[in-house]
């Protein structure tokens, strides 16, 4: 039993193994995301982040939630080296993504002209757990893109688990399980768009617990001028990464996990051995299609 | 907290002061100004982010099946 709902900018699904209790399931997604919404998004002017990055240098009381949202970023650009990073918003907006997707996408790339910053790095942020505060220097901005949303995925199943037993929920094509999975697993199908039919091209996988992500710079696209721009921006030049790999997905101990994984992936000199080494499967797909399996995927058979 | 208090108390008699020597006001000012930066060079102590290991692996790897997917995973 599924249900398919709108959030953070893109669509969710959850899907209970028990029909009977995916209202009680959503009603426990909702309050996670909305939460996550007001402490995480960049988009919204009274988000706890917008108010920490219009701070201007000065420290900044934050909420629990937002505290741990930061703490799971920075953990990530620690464990990726630095690849994955949550001080490229100033590059982000500068470059065209200023606002909501939808809003970008509208835009006249014709028109519109991208702007490059250098990248502060994440060792900038100061985060005060005793004291629940943050300080950013002036001038940096936050972007927490590459692990909130997954982050609310992790969080949203383990709350609807609670109440529903078994759960999957999936936020943008970044799913988290909860709970025990279904005789036989989850079967999700691997795609480059989140947004493509479930009977569409693309090998079905069964998953029984953890998370699972896939990043693409297939579908979060804009232009500037001739030059086409995706979202996933390279912290050692402040411009989108450039990769062999066009899809990439991985399935980790969490969202948060798979998430970082797949998104260091589009920026590491050899991604599959870096997966392999961790033990992390996952399926990449190069610009031209060719595709690799590493750490116990399944080779497709279609 | 120490350097609050100080600073308070220079302010406390930067404001006596004002009053019975005008011509030394802006003196008194600057002292404080002095203390409230002192303050602001004494940091907060930060808790190291968590010395967490590289992303972990799941407790098993995706299986394939031939069931009907209940949601696509790709990118956003």
């Amino acid at each position: 039993m599924t249900l398919t709902f709108r959030a953070l900018g893109t669509t969710g699904v959850i899907a209970t193994g028990d029909p009977a209790r995916l209202g009680d399931a959503c009603a426990a997604v909702e309050r996670e995301l909305t939460a996550i919404d007001l402490a995480c998004s960049r988009f919204r002017p009274d988000s706890e982040l917008s108010r920490v990055n219009r701070a201007g240098g000065e420290r900044t009381a934050i909420s629990p939630v937002l505290l741990e949202a930061l703490r799971v970023a920075l953990t990530a650009a620690r464990s990726s080296g630095g690849l994955v990073d949550p001080t490229v918003g100033r590059t982000l907006r500068t470059s065209g993504y200023d606002s909501t997707f939808r809003v970008v996408a509208a835009r006249d790339g014709n028109t519109f002209r991208a702007e490059f910053c250098s990248v502060p790095g994440w060792e900038t942020v100061e985060l005060d757990e005793v004291a629940a505060t943050v300080r950013v220097p002036a001038g940096v901005e936050l972007d927490l893109g590459a692990t909130a949303k997954a982050l609310a995925c992790d969080r949203a199943a383990n709350a609807a688990a609670v109440v529903a037993g078994s759960v999957l929920v999936s936020l943008g094509g970044d799913i988290a399980i909860a709970g025990p999975a279904p005789d036989g697993g989850w079967p999700v199908r691997i795609a480059d768009d989140h947004a493509a039919p479930l009977d569409g091209p693309g090998p079905t996988v069964a998953l029984e617990s953890g998370g699972l992500a896939t990043s693409s710079t297939t579908v979060r696209r804009w232009r500037s001028g001739t030059d086409a721009l995706h979202h996933l921006v390279d912290p050692r030049t402040g411009r989108p990464a450039e990769s062999p790999w066009r899809t990439v997905s991985v399935a980790a101990k969490s969202c948060v996990d798979a998430n970082v994984a797949s998104t260091a992936s589009f920026l590491l000199d050899d991604a599959p051995a870096w997966l392999e080494a961790r033990g992390l499967p996952a399926r990449l797909v190069s610009i031209g299609g060719g595709r690799a399996v590493v750490a116990g995927w399944p080779e497709d058979t279609e | 907290m120490a350097l609050a208090s100080a600073g308070a108390l220079v302010a406390v008699f930067a404001g006596l002061a004002a009053k019975a020597l005008p011509g030394h006001h802006t003196v008194k000012v600057t002292q404080v100004r002095a203390s409230a930066t002192q303050r602001q060079a004494v940091a907060p102590p930060l808790v190291p982010v968590e010395a967490a290991a590289a992303p972990a692996a799941p407790a098993s790897a995706p299986a394939p099946t031939q069931a009907a997917p209940v949601v696509v995973s790709g990118g956003t």
